[in-house]
C-alpha cells in the first residue's frame, strides 16, 4: 500500500479516522486498545468499531506513523478530504483544534500544512509560453523560459516559495512533441506518480495557431487516460499569444472556435460535457488583450475558480496579497469588482459551509488560537474581496 | 494545354487551400481558420495570360495520427508519379522551431517520395504577414532550420542530400501578397562547400557549417559518394576532406572564440562553447584509451575526467558516443562514426543536456543553463542527432589530431 493509498483510506473513515491516528501515535497504544481508546475519545456508537477495525490498515498505521510523522499524514488526509468530501476550512479548522492528545503547536503547524502547497502540471507544446505565462501570474521568475530550442524532455518540477505557500510546477516537455509512442507509458507513470498532488493542471497553447495539432490531440489523450477524466475539473486552457496580429481582429472569435475545437476533443475522448472547463487568452508581451482586458486579474481568478479547493486556498493566500496595494498605486494583480465577486464566491464556500456571516465565528470560534498562517492569510484576502 | 501542375504539400493549418484561392484568385478551395477542412486533392485550373496551370490542394498530414496521413497520401501518391507535376513544400514561416510533427513530416514525405519532392518545386512559406519585424532575420532562420532539418534527415535515411531548395516564397494569402526575399546571406550549398573546402577556405567552410550544422565531413562525403567515382572531381574532393582540418572551423564558426581564450587552467569550469569542449577534449589526456587497429575500432574513454569537470552525464554520452569510430581503409585520417546506433544507445540510456549543447553553439554570448534531458527515443531527436554528431565529430577530429601529434600512432 502507498502512502497515498493509505490516506485515502483513512481520509474515508472522516473524523473517527484522524482520531484513530492521532490516539495511535500519541498514547503509543496499538490495534485494538487503540480503537477502544478512539471511541471512548468519540464517545460514538460503536458502529465506527466496525468501520475502523475491518481497515487492513490498522497493522501499517504504526510504521508510516513512524516513516512520515503525524503531522505529514494528518495534513495529507485533510487535503484529501478537502477535494473529496469537499471540508470546508471551518470544519478542518475546528476538527483540529477539537483533537486530544496534540498540542497547540501541532494543531497550528498542521493546519499550516495542509493549505501549504500548490502545484501547477502544465501541458503543451514546447515554446507556446507555458513558463513564461507561468512567470507573469508568479511575478516571479519561476520555470526556465525556452529561448528557441526545447528545453528540457521529462516531467521536471520547478519550486517556489511564495508568501509562505510551496509552488512546484511540474512541467511536460516532449508530451506534445513526441514523434512516437515507444516511451510513453514510461513517461505517463512518471506523470501519474507526481498527479496525486496536481491543484491546476494547465493546458496551454497559441490562440494564432490554426489547428489542434495531432501531437496536442496526442498530449490530451494520454493525459486523461493517465489520469483520469476528473483532471478537467481542475483543469484550464490557456491560450497565449493572443495579441499576434492575425487574431487580433478577430480575437473573440479566435479564443471561441479554438477553445471549442479543444473542448470537442475532449469531449470526444472523455465522452463528458466537461461543463467546468474554461479557456483564457493571454499575451506574456503584452498587458492587455486585443479587447484591451487586462488578462492577469482573470487568470488569477480563473486558477481560483479551478484549482482544487484545497489549492484554492493556498493560492489565495500566496498571491492574494499582490491584488492589494495602499492607495497610492495599483496593485500588480488589479482584480475589477466582477472577479472580485467571483474568487469571494468560490472561497465563501470553501471556507465555511455554513454561510459567510458563521464564517468568523466558526474559524476563530473559542479556540482562536489557530488565525495566522496560511489560512490567516486567505481569510484576510477573502475579508479583502467581499467589501 | 496544361503549362504547369504545382502541388501543395504540407501540414493541416499552414494554409494550402488558402493559397491556391489566392493564386486562383477566388474561393476554389474550401478553407477552415480553426479546423481541418481539406479531406481530398482538388485540382483548380487558373489561366495567367495565354498559360494555364494547374494547382493541385492536397489534404493536410499531422492532422489526426498516422492511419489518416497514410490515407491521404494513398491520394496524392498518383500526383507525384507525373513528372509534370512540381511539388511545392508548404511551412508556416511564423512558427519559431520545428515541431516533431514537422521532423515527421519530412520524415514521411522523404522516406515515401525520395528527393522527388524537391524537384521543380519551391519552399512556400505561408502567414508572412505574422513577421511583424525582423523580417529578413526570421526568414532565414526559418529556411536554415526547415533545410537543416531535411538535411539531418536525408543522411539518416541513407539518402542523397539536396541541393537547397531552388526557390523560396514568401506569402500571405490573407493579405494576398507576395514577398521579395533576400537571398539570404552565407547560403552555402554542399557543392559551394565542397568547392570551399577543395580550395582549404577554413572561414568560407565554417560560415558553411553556421549556417547548416548539419553539413559535417560525414555528410559531405556522402554526397562525394553519391556523385560516384566516375566523376572526375570525385578522388580530389574526397582527398580534400580528408585533410581539411574540420575541428579549426570552431575558431572561425564561433566568433570571438580563439584558442587563445582557453587557458588549461580554467579545467575545472563548464566549457562555455563547443568551441572550448574541444579544446578541453583535446588538451585532457587520455584517461583510458584502447586502439585496435586489427579490427579498425578505435576506442578512446575521456569519460572519467570529463564527467568530472562537467558534472553531468550528457557530456560522458556524448563522448563516448564520438569515441568508438570506425577507422576506414581510405586512409588515416578517415574515420565513419555509425552515430545512429551510438547516439541511440546512449541517449537512451542517459541523461542528455542537448539544449546546452544548442545554447553555446549557436550563441556567440554562451552562457551554459544546464539542467538534465533525457532523450528517451532517437526518433524522438530526429534532425537532432546530426549536430550533436557533428559536434562529437568536430571533437573527435580534435582529439585523433592531437594523438598525431604527440604520439604518432595513426602517421603513415
Amino acid at each position: 500500500m502507498t502512502v497515498n493509498d493509505f490516506v485515502r483510506k483513512i481520509a474515508a473513515l472522516g473524523t473517527p479516522g484522524i482520531v484513530f491516528l492521532v490516539t495511535m501515535s500519541s498514547t503509543g497504544l496499538a490495534g485494538a486498545a487503540a480503537i477502544t481508546s478512539t471511541l471512548a475519545i468519540l464517545g460514538g456508537p460503536a458502529g465506527m468499531y466496525g468501520g475502523i477495525a475491518v481497515l487492513p490498515i490498522i497493522a501499517i498505521a504504526a510504521d508510516y506513523l513512524t516513516k512520515y510523522g503525524l503531522e505529514f499524514l494528518i495534513a495529507k488526509i485533510y487535503q484529501k478530504r478537502i477535494d473529496q468530501q469537499g471540508e470546508t476550512v471551518e470544519v478542518v479548522v475546528r476538527e483540529i483544534s477539537n483533537l486530544k492528545f496534540l498540542s497547540e503547536d501541532s494543531k497550528k503547524k498542521v493546519i499550516n500544512q495542509i493549505y501549504q502547497t500548490f502545484s501547477f502540471m502544465l501541458v503543451g507544446r514546447t515554446g507556446v509560453g507555458k513558463s513564461s505565462t507561468i512567470n507573469s501570474l508568479m511575478g516571479e521568475h519561476v520555470a526556465k523560459v525556452g529561448d528557441s530550442e526545447p528545453t528540457t524532455f521529462k516531467v521536471s518540477p520547478y519550486r517556489l516559495n511564495k508568501s509562505g505557500v510551496d509552488f512546484t510546477i511540474w512541467d511536460t516537455p516532449g508530451l506534445c512533441d513526441a514523434l512516437d509512442n515507444a516511451n510513453d507509458e514510461e513517461y505517463m507513470k512518471q506523470i501519474s506518480e507526481v498527479v496525486e498532488d496536481v491543484d491546476c493542471l494547465w493546458f496551454v497553447s497559441r490562440l494564432d495557431e490554426t489547428r489542434l495539432s495531432s501531437d496536442e490531440q496526442y498530449a490530451l489523450l494520454l493525459i486523461t487516460n493517465t489520469l483520469g477524466a476528473e483532471i478537467w475539473e481542475r483543469a484550464l486552457i490557456v491560450f497565449t499569444h493572443a495579441c499576434n496580429w492575425s487574431v487580433e481582429q478577430r480575437f473573440e472569435e479566435a479564443l471561441r472556435e479554438r477553445t471549442s475545437v479543444v473542448l470537442e476533443y475532449l469531449q470526444r475522448i472523455t465522452k463528458k460535457s466537461l461543463d467546468s472547463l474554461s479557456s483564457i487568452a493571454v499575451d506574456n508581451a503584452f498587458d492587455r488583450l486585443p479587447n484591451n482586458e487586462p488578462w492577469l486579474p482573470e487568470l488569477f481568478t480563473r486558477v481560483i475558480e479551478q484549482a482544487s479547493n484545497k489549492g484554492s486556498i493556498a493560492f489565495a493566500a500566496s498571491l492574494g496579497q499582490e491584488t492589494r496595494s495602499d492607495q497610492s498605486s495599483t496593485p500588480r494583480i488589479d482584480l475589477n469588482q466582477q472577479q472580485q465577486k467571483r474568487v469571494e464566491l468560490k472561497l465563501t464556500g470553501l471556507l465555511a459551509a455554513t454561510g459567510a456571516g458563521a464564517l468568523a465565528g466558526g474559524i476563530f470560534g473559542p479556540g482562536g488560537a489557530v488565525v495566522g498562517g496560511i489560512v490567516g492569510a486567505a481569510l484576510a484576502f477573502w475579508k479583502g474581496v467581499r467589501r | 494545354m496544361t503549362d504547369a501542375r504545382l502541388l501543395f504539400l504540407g501540414r493541416t493549418g499552414v494554409g494550402k487551400s488558402s493559397l491556391v484561392n489566392f493564386l486562383a484568385g477566388e474561393e476554389r478551395c474550401s478553407t477552415d481558420p480553426y479546423r481541418a477542412c481539406t479531406k481530398e486533392p482538388t485540382i483548380v485550373t487558373v489561366k495567367y495570360g495565354d498559360n494555364e496551370y494547374e494547382l493541385i490542394d492536397t489534404p493536410g498530414l499531422c492532422e489526426s495520427g498516422r492511419e489518416l496521413d497514410s490515407l491521404y497520401l494513398g491520394l496524392i501518391d498518383r500526383y507525384l508519379v507525373d513528372e509534370r507535376v512540381s511539388p511545392n513544400l508548404v511551412f508556416k514561416s511564423d512558427d519559431t522551431r520545428l515541431r516533431s510533427e514537422d521532423y515527421q513530416l519530412i520524415s514521411t514525405l522523404l522516406s515515401r517520395y525520395g528527393n522527388r519532392i524537391f524537384v521543380n518545386g519551391a519552399l512556400m512559406l505561408t502567414f508572412a504577414g505574422n513577421l511583424a519585424s525582423d523580417f529578413n532575420s526570421k526568414i532565414h532562420k526559418r529556411v536554415k532550420v526547415i533545410t537543416t532539418a531535411i538535411y539531418g534527415i536525408q543522411t539518416s535515411l541513407g539518402m542523397k542530400i539536396f541541393d537547397g531548395f531552388p526557390r523560396i516564397t514568401l506569402v500571405d494569402s490573407e493579405l494576398k501578397r507576395f514577398f521579395d526575399i533576400e537571398p539570404p546571406q552565407n547560403q552555402v550549398t554542399p557543392v559551394s562547400l565542397l568547392a570551399a573546402i577543395n580550395q582549404n577556405q577554413h572561414e568560407e567552410v565554417a560560415r558553411g557549417i553556421d549556417v547548416h550544422p548539419e553539413l559535417s565531413e560525414s555528410i559531405l562525403e556522402s554526397i562525394v559518394r553519391a556523385l560516384g567515382d566516375a566523376n572526375p572531381e570525385h578522388d580530389k574532393i574526397l582527398h580534400a576532406i580528408n585533410q581539411f582540418p574540420f575541428h579549426n572551423l570552431l575558431q572561425h564558426s564561433i566568433p570571438g572564440k580563439q584558442s587563445a581564450d582557453f587557458n588549461k587552467t580554467n579545467m575545472s569550469i563548464e566549457p562555455k562553447s563547443v568551441y572550448e569542449l574541444a579544446q578541453i577534449l583535446s588538451a585532457e589526456g587520455h584517461d583510458e584509451r584502447s586502439i585496435n587497429i586489427d579490427s579498425g575500432l578505435l576506442t578512446f574513454k575521456r569519460v572519467v575526467p570529463y564527467r568530472k569537470l562537467v558534472g553531468r552525464e550528457f557530456y560522458a554520452d556524448c563522448i563516448s558516443v564520438i569515441a568508438y569510430a570506425e577507422r576506414t581503409a581510405a586512409g588515416p585520417l578517415t574515420y565513419q562514426v555509425d552515430y545512429r546506433i551510438s547516439t541511440h544507445q546512449y541517449l537512451d540510456s542517459g541523461d542528455a543536456d542537448v539544449d546546452a549543447i544548442f545554447k553555446s553553439s549557436n550563441e556567440a554570448a554562451n552562457t551554459i543553463s544546464m539542467h538534465t534531458t533525457k532523450w528517451v527515443d532517437f526518433k524522438r531527436m530526429i534532425g537532432f542527432p546530426a549536430y550533436i554528431v557533428n559536434i562529437g565529430l568536430i571533437a573527435f577530429r580534435a582529439s585523433v589530431e592531437e594523438t598525431l601529434a604527440n604520439e604518432e600512432i595513426w602517421s603513415d
